[in-house]
């Protein structure tokens, strides 16, 4: 079946809950606590403060009605030239397919349809940076050096931001 | 609001429980046979809906003014008490709460009623509770579908259109699909998408009981004539009492004073009122104003009233005494006030940023008084042209059918900015339904918490709270964000964590944190901030207080303009430029006592306990002002020019002095806060004691007492002054230090007004400070020198005496001033009469009788 790429809805959250909680790994790392009931509202939903939530795509790879992968992109955060990608996961039973690359494609497809963006930006919480950093090193991502302390409940550390031009 | 009140006690009706279950037809015929036994057989729209309620539906009511919703709600707590259930009654403000109560303990006994609002709770696990739609919601969220709540009555219920109150309104409705709901109001406008919603959630069918004409019909008129001439015929066609709507409490005085020139009440009615008010006491400054007005018929009603003041209108009011009453357009909520017309000065009001026509809402709420159930035939509601159309008409009247004249006519142009209205907006509003009612939900930490604290499916409950309201989905998904961020934080803030997957508080939550004075639990640990044995110690308590009290706008802005008269000399002396002034002057704001040391503890505070951002911390003195300035009640409202607001002084006043009392624990206390405290509680209780007393009532448990203190038609007489000796103390001492204040600034007018009538008039305290300012440079003001160091009081027998010393830098102590306090005076002023005896250097003086 082929694999389409559609935003996701208001209507697609338990979809998206149901894929976020396929790789409980990564929620353990970043939060410290195995997936939560709000974690795929909160995906598709939360904003940094300040920002518009309409400039905010949460983007999927669906095969058939199956969610396989994710994710979300804040278009012109933090400044005009930027796109930030919060988050990008693929589906635990089917990684090792290229679903993370072609889902990236997607990414970089919508960035390159906003003529101000010229960078992409995202961060890596360093709990999660084992299985994180190769990833996005493979895409062209590189360090910039800075880092910001980060925080959920118990769990601290720190996030590193990294960039790529689109 | 009907006077449910005179009929005989519901409770004895009640139809015996057959085994367990009671026969709806039963409780119904019990119910309408009570009814019609006093004398008030049921209408049939009440019939209507009481028949509804007993087989278990939910009822929308929303018929006119005086078509005695109160008996169809006590219908729907007798139903609920016959079947063993549990009910409650709503209402939007604590007034109107407590009124409800007494009605309903009367009618089913104290034993059966409670009452919870954010001050008091008394028989709280009573059948039948009364409270303020907060909370309500509040036991909504805590406790969720599960609540002990069968039977929900919502007084007032056009509040869920509120913007910043409805919320409370709607999260019953939301969450408590168990009950059975009875929601009125006179002007609700279209409600069937909130019944269908209702009938789904609750799986009850809903009835609207609608569209019932009023007991007694409406006339209406537009007129072109001066408010005064209308008010003349509408006396002289037999339509007293006229109740004149105004949209500012200065333009309602105003109006009443203008009337003392016209002839309001006869000679036989005036005396009538004479006898009535006998023995009331005014107070010197706005009470004096509003006794010369109700000698001759006039009434004074609004918000900004001293309630003593305002009982005294709606007392009068309602045994026919008053032919007019100015008031303004808040008059709509359940005050109970009989009148026969109402005439509309305008059909416009200020909203708080701009003019604005009035709503068909606020129309109804205004018009629907109009009119006596039992007593007029018929209720008129009369609306004034704009002041200039109805100039202009007069002038071209005059100029008669001469064209020429005509032309010369100057036509009087509306004031700029002025928002007009006509006939036609009149006709509109009269035949325009209310407008439909637009929902208000909205998430607060408060509310994620209290979820949190139920337990279950947390994460479902919210979604269901942000998701299944009232609200368009743009809104839900916002609120859903604001949800998910709130989550977050209180996460972050530790208050809440994570198990099984499922969000659990991390700390003990009180369960009405949110609503009693929520900002207590940071005043509690700000107090850890201070030195017990700094000499502010006091007053810096009182400060924290402050700060977590809600803003008194009125006062707070008076305080400001002062701050800024007073700026704007200093810079002037001091040469500042005219830009640099004006510049420097938008930074003066009212006085806002250890704002830093607070906004500092507030944000630390806030990291932990994030709820609190729920609630604005905000820095002001006016219990410490007035204190500082060594103020009476009454010093304090002429020197800001409080007079058109002395209710809310009051009620902020009582609010500081309830809030410290409930606050700041023993350990906490020195002798000098207390003094403070109890100078507080006495300030509050001279000049009205009807808040305060019937709170310690209720607080102490007492109903009965506190419903004879609810039912004193003149409020009760406060207590003797002097035999609270602490609080009498700091009275005298206020005044005596009152004196010293003017001597620093060498305001000898201020010193000759006091004194004057003693002997000392501004001439003579003249001569004594010049000759102090030629031996020192100036009087202290600190809190050293108002100590007793500088102080010799002896308080023996029913006079005291004092000797007040100027506080000198070199400590000299060779001036001031010999006082008397009469005691026997001061009871009966209920403030500290001081007379002074003596004033100057201290030699050859009678000796003080002290040591």
């Amino acid at each position: 079946m082929p694999i389409t790429i559609r935003d996701l809805g208001a209507d697609d959250v338990d979809a998206l809950q149901r894929m976020l909680e396929s790789v409980p790994d990564y929620a353990e790392r970043t939060t410290g606590y195995p997936p939560g009931p709000s974690d795929g509202l909160s995906a598709l939903l939360a904003v940094p403060d300040g920002l518009d939530p309409a400039h905010k795509h949460g983007i999927g790879l669906w095969d058939g009605s199956e969610l396989v992968a994710f994710a979300d992109v804040l278009v012109g955060y933090p400044s005009a030239s930027f796109a930030f990608i919060g988050l990008l996961v693929v589906r635990g039973d089917r990684h090792g397919q290229g679903l993370g690359r072609a889902m990236h494609d997607a990414v970089v497809e919508r960035a390159r349809a906003v003529s101000t963006v010229d960078r992409l930006r995202l961060g890596i919480v360093a709990t999660n940076a084992g299985v994180a950093e190769p990833f996005w090193r493979a895409l062209g991502y590189e360090p910039t050096g800075e880092t910001k302390p980060y925080r959920y409940d118990h769990l601290e550390s720190t996030v590193a931001l990294w960039e790529r031009a689109v | 609001m009907t006077d449910v009140t005179t009929l005989p006690p519901l409770v004895a009706a009640l139809p015996a429980a057959d085994g367990g279950a009671v026969d709806p037809d039963e409780v119904y015929e019990a119910f309408a046979a009570w009814a019609a036994s006093g004398g008030r057989p049921l209408y049939p729209a009440q019939d209507e809906a009481v028949i509804e309620l007993v087989s278990g539906a939910n009822v929308v009511l929303s018929t006119p003014t005086g078509t005695g919703k109160s008996l169809v709600a006590a219908g729907a707590h007798f139903a609920a008490l016959a079947e063993g259930k549990r009910s409650y009654y709503t209402a939007p403000i604590k007034a109107l709460v407590s009124e409800k109560f007494f009605q309903l303990v009367e009618l089913f006994g104290a034993q059966n009623v409670g009452m919870v609002t954010g001050d008091s709770s008394v028989n709280a696990d009573a059948p039948i509770v009364c409270c303020t739609a907060e909370i309500l919601a509040n036991l909504a969220l805590r406790q969720g579908p599960d609540a002990d709540v069968d039977v929900v009555v919502m007084d007032e219920f056009h509040y869920y259109g509120d913007p910043d109150r409805g919320w409370a309104w709607q999260v019953p409705l939301l969450v408590l699909e168990r009950a059975q709901f009875l929601l009125m109001s006179a002007t609700l406008g279209d409600v069937t998408t909130i019944a269908d919603d209702l009938s789904r959630r609750t799986g009850r069918p809903t009835a609207r009981v609608t569209g019932v004409s009023r007991p007694v019909p409406l006339e209406y008129e537009y007129v072109m004539t001066p408010v005064q001439e209308t008010v003349e015929r509408l006396l002289e066609e037999g339509k007293a009492p006229i109740y004149i709507v105004h949209f500012a409490q200065a333009a309602a005085l105003e109006r009443a004073q203008a009337l003392m020139s016209a002839k309001v009440a006869s000679r036989e009615r005036r005396d009538q009122i004479a006898e009535a008010i006998a023995g009331f006491r005014f107070s010197a400054g706005f009470g004096q104003t509003l006794s010369r007005l109700i000698r001759a018929g006039i009434g004074v009603h609004h918000a900004g009233m001293l309630p003593k003041y305002r009982r005294l209108v709606e007392q009068l009011a309602q045994r026919g005494l008053l032919p007019v009453i100015c008031g303004t357009d808040t008059l709509g909520v359940g005050i109970n006030v009989p009148i026969r017309s109402v005439l509309l000065t305008g059909l416009t009001k200020f909203d708080g940023t701009k003019m604005r026509q009035l709503s068909a809402r606020e129309f109804h709420q205004i018009a629907g008084r109009a009119g006596r159930a039992g007593y007029d035939t018929e209720g008129d509601v009369v609306a004034e042209a704009p002041e200039h159309d109805i100039e202009n008409a007069r002038s071209l009247a005059k100029a008669g059918d001469d064209p020429k004249k005509k032309n010369k006519v100057k036509r009087k142009k509306a004031p700029e900015g002025f928002v007009s209205w006509g006939q036609a907006s009149f006709e509109r509003l009269i035949a325009a339904e209310p407008e439909p009612m637009v929902s208000r939900m909205r998430i607060t930490h408060a509310m994620v918490l209290s979820v949190v604290a139920r337990g279950g499916s947390v994460f479902a409950s919210v979604r269901d709270l942000v998701f299944e309201n009232h609200e368009p989905r743009a809104r839900q998904l916002a609120m859903a964000r604001r949800a998910l961020t709130i989550a977050r934080t209180l996460i972050n803030a530790r208050v809440i964590e994570k198990v099984d997957g499922e969000y659990r508080l991390a700390v003990d939550i009180a369960p009405n944190f949110a609503l009693n004075q929520p900002l207590s639990p940071f005043a509690l640990a700000a107090f850890e901030l201070l030195d017990p044995s700094s000499p502010t110690y006091a007053l810096d308590m009182v400060s924290i207080v402050e700060a977590t009290l809600d803003d008194p706008r009125a006062i707070l802005s008076q305080q400001q303009f002062k701050e800024r008269g007073e700026a704007v000399a200093r810079m002037k002396q001091e040469g500042i430029e005219y830009d640099e002034r004006m510049e420097l002057l938008e930074e003066v704001t009212w006085p806002r006592p250890l704002a830093e040391l607070l906004e500092a503890a507030y944000e630390a505070y806030a990291a932990e306990q994030p709820w609190v951002l729920d609630f604005a911390l905000s820095p002001k003195a006016v219990v410490r002002d007035m204190y500082e300035r060594a103020m009476t009640f009454g010093d304090f409202v002429r020197f800001y020019q409080l007079t058109r607001s002395e209710g809310l002084v009051l009620r902020y006043l009582s609010d500081a002095y309830r809030t410290m009392r409930q606050t700041i624990a023993d350990e906490q206390r020195t002798p000098e806060l207390d003094d403070l405290i109890e100078w507080l509680g006495e300030v509050v209780k001279q000049t009205d004691s009807s808040l305060v007393d019937e709170w310690e009532a209720l607080l102490n448990g007492d109903v009965l007492l506190a419903s004879e203190e609810h039912e004193e038609i003149a409020p009760p007489q406060p207590a003797r002054l002097t035999g609270n000796v602490r609080a009498f103390r700091v009275l005298v001492r206020n005044a005596l230090f009152q004196r010293v204040l003017l001597a620093a600034a060498d305001d000898v007018d201020g010193l000759g007004a006091l004194d004057a009538a003693a002997g000392f008039d501004a001439d003579a305290w003249d001569a004594v400070l010049e000759e102090y300012y030629e031996a020192h440079d100036e009087v202290g003001t600190d809190a050293d020198a108002r100590s007793m160091q500088y102080l010799v009081l002896s308080e023996q027998g029913r006079t005291w005496r004092a000797r007040q010393i100027f506080a000198d830098p070199a400590g000299d102590k060779d001036f001031g001033f010999s006082a008397t306090i009469d005691l026997d005076a001061s009871d009966e002023a209920g403030e500290a009469v001081v007379r002074v005896t003596e004033i100057g250097r201290f030699d050859g003086w009678a000796e003080v009788d002290v040591d």
